[in-house]
């Protein structure tokens, strides 16, 4: 009895043990951390992170801080059209129907036989002609050349071939159109003496004359007579008129035409950048001349044109004949490599053309005297090979200022001092060349400003670098004329003219005729401003297993002691944003305060720091601060920056310290 | 890692809750058996005792017993129930500021907890008596393993309150030791005089150690002050540590693997006046180990001040403080802390005036043990006393009560078992509170353990 019992109490007593316990389970707590910061920086350490090749110090002047920045000219081929660019003016000439001198297909012929003028004189036989005074006689012939000519002006030249045995007189002579409706007169002429067997030619200029194919002649004619002499009549014996039209001037024609040739010549000068160039003798490398011809006529035309200062193994440029045909236009390129340019007057271009105008083929064709051909010719984009004299050319460069400079160092209205620059321009060549008019010019796209700093003429050696100093008072002006207004430049332009000029031999240019160079900015940072400012943003992702640990925090206590010796007032506002809910947590959170402050050193009127200033900022951070922070995946960090518009200057040995106390709530779990 | 340790503490006294091994008759009679100790379990007490005979002329233990103990000196039972079982829907409690302040309260005026893990495997134990010889022998394989930790207060107090600024945090009593060899012990116990009850006998075991790892933090003098401007710390200390080769990645365990060679040696002493009394007195563990193999000393003297914790520059000289701090030693010789033990007991059956009420055996036993401090090993000596009663109410069935009286507390042990002429097996509880699954339990120890007879 005593073994059972006491196997069973055994029993029990283990049992009892094994079922109560309970496994572990590990409690949670909440423990405060207190995590110190300490940090000095000084504003050389601070630059020297940012990119210590921007920020220099001037050892000189107790350590100032230098912003440095290059602009800098890229090299460029002098002989570059685009840079030395050499054309004509585009050179056009008209010419109009009525500038050519026509000539009639057929002349107006009046045969007149001597018993048409005399009937009562017997033929073929030996007979005394007496004086006869005053016969009247008229003759009409067709024309099948033309139907109409109007004529502005012409030369009529009149042949009046008198074959019979004496003497006459033509007291009256009127050519006159013989249709219904025109009967104008033409020509008229009195008193024209003929000796027999001779001939008289008269030539008169007519005017404004329509000319129709039916005409008419008007005579009155006298004799002398042959006196006692017997002289033999014969039936084929006459007084031929016939009237040739020359150098007709065409208002209108509808007729037909054989070839006309019309010669023209232009004169024009080379030019290099709007000025006068000054070239004996050049080779081309490159370039073209474009011809354009417009036919606006009903006739079919050709042009050949010759410049006899452009020449290639001495033999003149020609074009050949161009065939135009009536109512077209034609344009003609010609490249112009390795010719050689000789411009008259070391610069004049001549060019010689011909006009034909082709003939009509006996077809009738109708043309006005204000119908033209156009004719335009310029020599394009030379680029020369070689060259003796002088030629001239236009640089322009654009710059742009690191943009992330321009938002992170000088975003707001500042006032420089002092900022120094100077223009290295490197010449490759073998000849100096000058630059005159030379400018950089800013501009802020912000406030749409425009602003030119004049450079100096000066003369770049051959194969060297100048050095052309910048005026510092004038530069720093032109900065600060934007500064003061928002920021710097967007870009600069450098643009300057250059003029190369030989020693009177040839020279010719080759892969090292560069220029180059760069503007050398270096801006000390001795300014005033009231306001700098700069936003940063920082893609703020937390990774899941920081996310877990930042979920164990309950609240924050973050105290911030700055203890400062930069002449800056210095405002920041730090925002978290969540893209997701579009939410912003802002830093300072009480409303009332826009930035936190942190306080200028003491400074004297230099602008050097002199006494330290402490700030304390204290932010609490709530549950719901945290979970936010924890969500957001944006940070912005705004800075402003003033000198309260008094004179600062930042050295390398400013510093700023931050005690940075961080007291946090956190759960172990 | 605060946190860390003391999860480490709070599960280990999980497990050793659960599971844990001692020889059974040791265990119950509250380690006060260095007196009348017989058989296998003289080895593990006192070699002098190999002498006496017993019931049968050998014993063999040969299957692997695990022997785990735990003991600390503040936290009970009843703060684990309280913290560290959580609440009725089995979620985390939630430590108040009140219940961090009740726990730093548990240390009274006492700055450090003291954590103390012992652990040992019996591999093989045969002991044999020679009435011819007057004397026994005994050989022995044995697996141990103890190590000791003090972790300070103000540890605790980071750890449950954070750091406060301007407090300084003391950590100059994180000490910790341990270390594991393996024991192959051979052993002779004999009378030096016996005539007619009264006996005289000595006995002594030679062993030869194989070390497979230690560890030794001591000399610490660290401490922890945050400022407004920084965070500064001080720490003083010296690590030593060794390992096998198989604890490197990718190495197999090998059973014959170890890190260093030692020897040591046990004494007893024991004088039986007559029937009534028997008195025994031991020495144990006199020897040392010297690591030949990955044998390490880290030794830093550091003060540092961290301005900014984000900075890799400032905090990572302190990552890499250990790594550049380590030396590989040769022949380093570690001194085992070695265990003196007296005692006397009284076979209160055999006193005529109590042998007519009581017919079955009843020993009381009294013991006094000292383990002496080494110097890598145990910074301090830790005293017992204890008192045992062994009783036999019938042939087969003993009952064993114990009171152990210690540093880390005073508990009540008890065990039985069943004897027979051929096999024993034997129980045992080191603290009886155990049963009652009483709040007040800092110490614990189950103790199973079986032996042959022939």
């Amino acid at each position: 009895m005593k073994n059972k019992i006491f196997i069973i109490l055994l029993i029990f007593t283990l049992n009892s043990c094994f079922n109560d316990f309970q496994e572990p389970i590990v409690p949670t707590w909440d423990v405060s951390l207190t995590i110190p910061i300490t940090k000095e920086y000084t504003l050389g350490e601070i630059l020297d992170n940012v990119d210590n090749s921007k920020f220099t110090f001037d050892s000189k002047n107790d350590s100032l801080i230098l912003y440095n920045t290059t602009l800098k000219l890229n090299p460029i081929s002098l002989n570059n059209p685009d840079y030395i660019k050499i054309n004509t003016p585009s050179k056009e000439g008209h010419v109009k129907i009525s500038d050519i001198k026509f000539s009639l297909k057929e002349k107006f012929v009046f045969d007149n036989k001597i018993s048409e003028i005399f009937p009562n004189i017997p033929l073929n036989s030996n007979t005394i002609i007496p004086r006869i005074n005053n016969i009247n006689y008229s003759k009409e012939i067709s024309l099948k050349s033309f139907n109409l000519v109007s004529i502005d002006s012409a030369n009529m030249n009149i042949e009046i071939e008198n074959n019979f045995p004496f003497d006459i007189v033509i007291d009256n002579l009127i050519l006159q159109n013989n249709d219904v409706s025109n009967t104008s007169v033409i020509f008229s002429k009195s008193n024209i003496l003929i000796n027999k067997f001779s001939k008289v030619i008269l030539s008169e200029i007519i005017i404004n004359k329509n000319i129709s194919n039916n005409q008419k002649i008007l005579i009155t004619l006298s004799t002398p007579g042959t006196g006692q002499n017997n002289v033999f009549i014969s039936s084929d014996q006459n007084l031929k008129i016939s009237f040739d039209a020359k150098d007709i001037k065409i208002l209108y024609a509808d007729a037909s035409f054989d070839e006309q040739k019309y010669n023209f010549s232009l004169t024009s000068s080379l030019i290099n950048y709007g000025n006068d160039i000054e070239i004996k003798e050049s080779k081309i490398k490159n370039g073209k001349m474009v011809l354009l011809i417009s036919n606006s006529t009903n006739i079919n035309s050709r042009i050949k044109s010759e410049l006899p200062e452009l020449k290639y193994n001495n033999i003149n440029f020609n074009t050949g004949d161009i065939f135009i045909s009536s109512n077209s236009q034609i344009i003609k390129t010609y490249y112009l490599n390795d010719y050689v340019l000789r411009p008259q007057n070391n610069k004049d271009i001549t060019i010689n053309s011909t006009l034909t105008i082709n003939s009509t083929n006996n077809n009738f064709i109708q043309i006005h005297g204000n119908d033209s051909i156009h004719y335009r010719i310029e020599l394009k984009d030379i680029e020369i090979q070689s060259f003796s004299g002088s030629i001239k050319g236009n640089i322009n460069q654009s710059f742009h200022l690191p943009k992330d400079d321009i938002d992170k160092y000088f975003n707001g209205n500042i006032k420089f001092e002092n900022i120094d620059a100077k223009l290295i321009i490197s010449n490759g060549s073998d000849i100096p060349f000058k630059i005159s008019n030379s400018k950089v010019i800013g501009y802020n796209k912000i406030t749409n400003k425009y602003e030119n700093f004049l450079i100096n003429d000066a003369i770049i050696q051959a194969n060297n670098k100048t050095n052309i100093p910048l005026d510092k008072s004038k530069f720093t002006n032109f900065i600060n004329s934007f500064t003061q207004t928002n920021s710097l430049p967007d870009y600069f332009d450098f643009n300057t003219d250059i003029e190369m000029t030989t020693n009177n031999q040839n020279y010719l240019f080759s892969n090292k005729d560069t220029l180059s160079g760069a503007i050398f900015i270096t801006i000390p940072l001795l300014f005033s401003t009231d306001n700098i400012n700069y936003t940063d943003s920082l893609d703020y992702e937390l990774s899941d297993s920081d996310k877990k640990e930042i979920e164990k925090l309950n609240y924050g206590l973050l105290t911030i002691k700055t203890t400062k010796k930069i002449p800056l007032n210095g405002n920041l506002r730090i925002r978290f944003y969540n893209t997701n809910t579009k939410k912003t947590l802002t830093f300072p959170k009480n409303i009332g305060n826009n930035y936190y402050l942190i306080s200028s050193a003491e400074k004297d009127e230099q602008g050097n720091s002199i006494k330290e200033s402490i700030t304390i900022i204290q932010e609490e951070f709530s549950k719901d601060n945290i979970t936010f922070l924890k969500e957001a995946n944006l940070c912005f960090l705004d800075f402003v920056l003033n000198t309260n518009n008094k004179l600062s200057r930042l050295k390398r040995s400013d510093k700023i310290k931050f005690n940075i106390t961080s007291e946090f709530g956190y759960k172990v779990k | 890692m605060l946190k860390i340790l003391l999860i480490i503490f709070i599960n280990f006294y999980i497990v050793i809750a659960q599971i844990n091994f001692n020889t059974a008759k040791i265990v119950a009679s509250g380690n006060s058996s260095v007196a009348f100790s017989r058989g296998i379990e003289s080895i593990q007490n006192n070699p002098s005792n190999l002498a006496f005979f017993d019931k049968k002329n050998w014993e063999i233990s040969f299957l692997p017993q695990i022997n785990l103990n735990f003991q600390n000196s503040i936290f009970s039972y009843g703060e684990y129930k309280k913290y560290f079982i959580g609440n009725a829907d089995k979620s985390p409690k939630h430590l108040s500021d009140k219940d961090k302040n009740d726990i730093l309260s548990l240390f009274n005026s006492q700055e450090y907890e003291e954590i103390f893990l012992n652990s040992s495997i019996g591999i093989l134990n045969i002991s044999s008596n020679f009435k011819e010889l007057k004397g026994g022998f005994c050989i022995s394989i044995n697996e141990r393993l103890y190590n000791f930790n003090s972790i300070p207060k103000e540890a605790f107090r980071l750890i449950l309150f954070g750091n406060t600024l301007n407090t300084n945090y003391k950590f100059n009593d994180l000490n910790g030791s341990g270390i594991w060899f393996r024991e192959y012990s051979i052993g002779y116990g004999f009378q030096l005089y016996n005539k007619n009850i009264s006996k005289i006998a000595f006995g002594i075991i030679l062993k030869y150690l194989n070390g497979m790892g230690y560890y030794s933090i001591y000399n610490t003098n660290s401490n922890f002050l945050t400022t407004d401007s920084s965070i500064n710390g001080n720490m003083n200390v010296k690590i030593n540590y060794a390992f096998p080769n198989f604890f490197e990645e990718g190495n197999k365990y090998s059973f014959f693997e170890s890190s260093g060679k030692g020897q040591s040696f046990d004494i007893g002493l024991s004088y039986i006046p007559n029937d009534i009394f028997s008195f025994g007195a031991s020495i144990q563990d006199l020897g040392y180990i010297i690591w030949k193999k990955n044998s390490y000393e880290i030794e830093i003297d550091t003060t540092s001040e961290i301005k900014n914790i984000f900075e890799e520059d400032e905090y990572k000289p302190l990552k890499d403080l250990f790594n550049n701090h380590k030396n590989e030693i040769y022949n380093n010789k570690t001194i085992l802390p070695y265990t003196v033990k007296i005692g006397f007991a009284i076979n209160i059956n055999k006193i005529s005036s109590i042998s007519e009420i009581i017919s079955f055996p009843v020993i009381l036993g009294f013991q006094y043990s000292q383990i002496n401090k080494s110097k890598q090993l145990l910074n301090r000596n830790y005293n017992f006393i204890s008192l045992g009663l062994d009783l036999v109410l019938l042939k087969w069935l003993p009952i064993r009560f114990g009171y152990t009286h210690s540093k880390f507390s005073s508990d009540f042990s008890f065990g039985t078992g069943i004897n027979t002429t051929i096999f024993d097996f034997d129980i045992a509880l080191s603290n009886l509170q155990v049963l009652f699954l009483s709040k007040s339990i800092k110490t614990f120890g189950i103790t199973i353990s079986t032996k042959f007879l022939f």
